[in-house]
């Protein structure tokens, strides 16, 4: 009557996308660019901006084209047979993602909260909450993150800034002492670990209006890249290059690490624990929720839970294994380098090609 | 303004057609004269006139008098106020005697009498009817609702006095034939809401519906939610302004508490005199409640988890202190946590059971004297007591009952799942609490509006949300009134 559920507005849609970019970018994005690039990650950072400029370009103009939703494009443009092998593919990349979540977020709360508990509880526990956010639609899950936003940022800034005075600026020279090579890979890293990005295309279908979808991206965008810079530049200044190689969650450490004025707290990690475990349900959410969507599309189009049962048990099994074996960690690292994410920045591509392509024909006839 | 035509036939029809769908308006027809051949109707509010009409009423003795007279001794009779009744009003334009209508009074029309009569009688009910037990407030009305669908009707329109406000009547009960009244402003509802609480009043067939409870639990959409979707009040004045931000007051026979739909968080956290008190001290008080509502359902859970796993968040001084206050008690946290809040939710229980002042009593009684006992004999400690009853505080702070109910069930979940795992357990508990509030909607209004969904009334929601802004600024309609007619206020040219 008032709302339609499946229709979220560009508020929604910007926070949503700082959700799912800032939780895993600010946990563990400052880690592996130092490995990368050392001191000079924030340029990596800003290079990645960028290059994902440049894609929201691409995507506004293709935005255009898109009528209904992105799996009708796809159909349209490519034909239903290779739609459907594109969908699977965005199906494997949206279900490891979403298991890498999984995994995280498990690790971040055993880590910091539970050192005693069963890994496999707290994974129990998430996948069911993942479960019912998405039970809950598009719609509940924008409105989650509409509503904590301000809820979490306002302590983070209000940290970070208390923070501050620890930092030491020496730590941040010098610069531009990095290889061109692995600056390369600092920035296409940066650009891996903003891969909700490339799932833009999806949510044309969900917005009220679907041009606003790359106008919130690129907000979200501009806004996970400033916090991410002052982030890796508040642990460079406050750990250093080398230590700050060594940590798992530097982040988390550094909120430990801050003295509150009045004393009323010790130590606030474990509340602030709270930012990264909304985030990183966020993004867990996401894979879950597109996968079981890519999903349905695929050969489930009637069944409601059939899909979403399937997805669920998929992620506890995969981030079960990244527990478990450490090396698979590291394959789904070289999954996400060479065969995810170019896979996925070029489906849209190749799709845009043949849409055009079909519209000159059209035109010629 | 259109005059009044003379002829019965048009006036009635006129009439009518100014109150379609106010079943508490009455007309009734008669005839005067001694042949009785003036036709003639009264119209009135159902309780607002004398149910004696004929015997002993003003209005009843001048249709006596006028019963026995000759045709043109009645016009003169009614032109002259023969009777010397007071406030006796000849009344030229249909609007003129529908504003006199909505003031309580008897309108009597006559054929071949280009004018309308307005004849005072016993008015709307009033302070007489009821105070209100539940929802207090400092300033304002302290009027409650009574039993009977007809006075709480008059009340609110009383409050509201325009022929757009509509009253549908219903049956519903199949044995009890219980009257169930929708009052609404008809051009700021949504029709299709009115069509929607209907069809679903339709729904089901029950034997009887002795409460309006019955109706609200039957017809809602989520049942398994601990979270009300119609809100109550026993107030007339806020089921009025439910009425003006475009919403549907559901009345039910023999229950003083009215239902009002669509609803929200945020309309369950205002209260009436929010808009009566200043903007500081009102956007304070939401604030409070806000906290409340959230502190009410969280804080036991959030004590066990720092004390029993992240003990690391206090200061070493503080920590010990809650050591020394545990010193002696035999039981684990939770087991302390879940005695006291049993025990405490009994007081309660026994405290509504009880008449109003054994009520207060066993209050003062359970609260000062069995917490300070079980605190003597170790079996709980003291700061176990602060928090159970710093959490009861919140819960009153709720300004509606089935609201905070809401709360203090959920209480034992975090309760029992923060003593399990901690922290963790908390943020899943939380998690699924805004996961839940974030789909559940009422008669289709997001459930957590204005904070989130505000685009759905250009963010103007937000204005009366937290805070409140002075009400000069509140110058548009809440989401629940038609979009068309947003607009509730500003500036005369």
């Amino acid at each position: 009557m008032f709302s339609e559920n499946r229709q979220i507005s560009k508020r929604q849609i910007r926070r949503l996308l700082i959700y799912d970019l800032f939780g895993i970018g600010t946990l563990l994005l400052p880690v592996f660019l130092t490995k990368f690039a050392g001191r000079d990650g924030i340029f990596c950072v800003l290079g990645a901006w960028l290059l994902l400029l440049c894609y929201l370009k691409f995507l506004e103009k293709m935005q255009r084209d898109v009528t209904q939703n992105y799996i009708i494009y796809l159909e349209q443009s490519v034909g239903k047979v290779v739609a459907k092998q594109f969908l699977m593919i965005y199906f494997v990349y949206c279900i490891l993602f979403g298991a890498y979540a999984l995994f995280t977020a498990a690790s971040v709360i055993q880590r910091c909260l539970l050192r005693e508990e069963s890994f496999w509880l707290i994974l129990f526990f998430l996948c069911l909450l993942a479960a019912y956010g998405v039970y809950a639609g598009m719609e509940g899950r924008a409105r989650v993150y509409e509503l904590l936003f301000w809820f979490l940022m306002f302590p983070l800034f209000l940290m970070l800034l208390f923070s501050m005075p620890q930092v030491n600026t020496e730590y941040w020279c010098p610069i531009f002492d990095t290889g061109s090579r692995d600056m390369a890979q600092g920035i296409y890293l940066a650009v891996i670990f903003c891969g909700v990005l490339f799932l833009l295309p999806f949510l044309f279908g969900f917005a009220k209006k679907k041009s606003q979808v790359v106008s919130a991206a690129r907000q979200a965008l501009a806004f996970f890249s400033c916090m991410n810079v002052t982030v890796i530049l508040i642990l460079m200044g406050i750990f250093n290059e080398n230590a700050l190689k060594k940590q798992h969650f530097p982040i988390i450490t550094l909120m430990s690490m801050i003295d509150l004025p009045g004393g009323f707290l010790k130590r606030q990690d474990a509340f602030m624990v709270a930012i990264w475990f909304f985030t990183l349900y966020a993004f867990l959410n996401t894979g879950l929720f597109y996968s079981e969507y890519n999903l349905k599309a695929i050969c489930f189009r009637s069944k409601k839970f059939l899909p979403l049962a399937i997805c669920v048990i998929l992620m506890y099994g995969i981030a079960g294994e990244f527990y478990r074996k450490s090396g698979a960690v590291f394959w789904y690292y070289k999954f996400l380098w060479y065969v995810g994410t170019p896979a996925v920045i070029l489906i849209p591509v190749v799709a845009y090609l043949f849409a055009e392509r079909r519209k000159e024909n059209d035109r010629k006839k | 303004m259109e005059k009044i035509a003379g002829e019965i036939e048009k006036d009635r029809e006129h009439f009518k057609e100014i109150f379609k769908d106010c079943a508490d308006i009455k007309m009734r027809d008669m005839y005067l004269g001694e042949k009785k051949d003036i036709g003639c109707f009264v119209a009135y509010i159902e309780v607002a006139v004398s149910d004696v009409l004929f015997e002993k009423s003003m209005i009843g003795k001048l249709l006596n008098t006028c019963s026995s007279k000759k045709k043109e001794d009645v016009y003169l009779c009614l032109d002259k106020n023969a009777l010397g009744i007071s406030d006796f009003t000849i009344l030229d334009t249909y609007e003129e005697a529908a504003d006199g209508l909505l003031t309580g009074d008897a309108i009597l029309f006559v054929d071949g009498y280009p004018h309308a009569i307005k004849i005072p009688d016993q008015g709307y009910p009033n302070m007489g009817v009821n105070e209100a037990d539940s929802e207090k407030v400092i300033r304002g009305s302290n009027e409650g609702f009574a039993d009977s669908v007809k006075v709480n009707t008059a009340l609110i329109r009383k409050r509201v006095r325009s022929p757009k406000v509509k009253v549908v009547e219903k049956k519903v009960g199949l044995r009890s034939k219980t009257n169930v009244d929708l009052v609404y402003m008809e051009d700021l509802i949504y029709p299709e809401l009115l069509e929607e609480i209907q069809k679903r009043l339709d729904t089901f067939q029950i034997d009887g519906v002795l409460d309006s409870g019955v109706i609200e639990q039957l017809t809602e959409e989520k049942w398994y939610s601990p979270f009300p979707q119609f809100q109550t009040t026993e107030r007339p004045d806020r089921a009025a302004m439910a009425i003006l931000e475009g919403r549907i007051v559901l009345l039910c026979d023999n229950s003083p508490m009215a239902l009002i739909l669509p609803t929200d968080y945020n309309s369950f956290i205002k209260t009436s005199d929010d808009y009566y008190n200043r903007f500081e001290i009102a956007s304070l008080g939401r604030i409070l409640r806000y906290l409340a509502s959230f502190f009410a359902m969280t804080l036991p859970g959030l004590y066990l988890a720092v004390t029993n796993f992240h003990t690391q968040i206090l200061p070493t001084t503080l920590l010990l202190s809650f050591a020394a206050a545990r010193e002696g008690v035999p039981f684990p946290s939770i087991v302390e946590v879940i005695l006291m809040e049993l025990s405490f939710e009994l007081l309660r229980e026994a405290g509504v059971r009880l008449p109003g002042a054994m009520g207060n009593t066993i209050g003062i009684v359970g609260g000062l004297i069995i917490g300070q006992a079980a605190v003597e004999a170790n079996l709980v400690s003291p700061i176990v007591v602060i928090v159970v009853a710093f959490t009861a505080l919140c819960s009153f702070a709720i300004p509606n009952e089935e609201f905070a109910t809401a709360f203090r069930i959920l209480k034992f979940f975090f309760i029992i799942f923060c003593a399990w795992i901690g922290f963790y357990g908390f943020l899943l508990c939380l998690l699924t609490v805004l996961i839940h509030l974030s789909h559940l909607k009422s008669f289709g209004i997001p459930y957590l509006m204005p904070i989130v969904g505000a685009d759905l009334n250009d963010y103007k929601d937000e204005r009366d949300c937290v805070g409140r802004l002075p009400l000069i600024y509140l110058n548009r309609r809440p989401i629940f009134a038609r979009r068309t007619e947003r607009i509730k206020l500003k500036r005369k040219e």
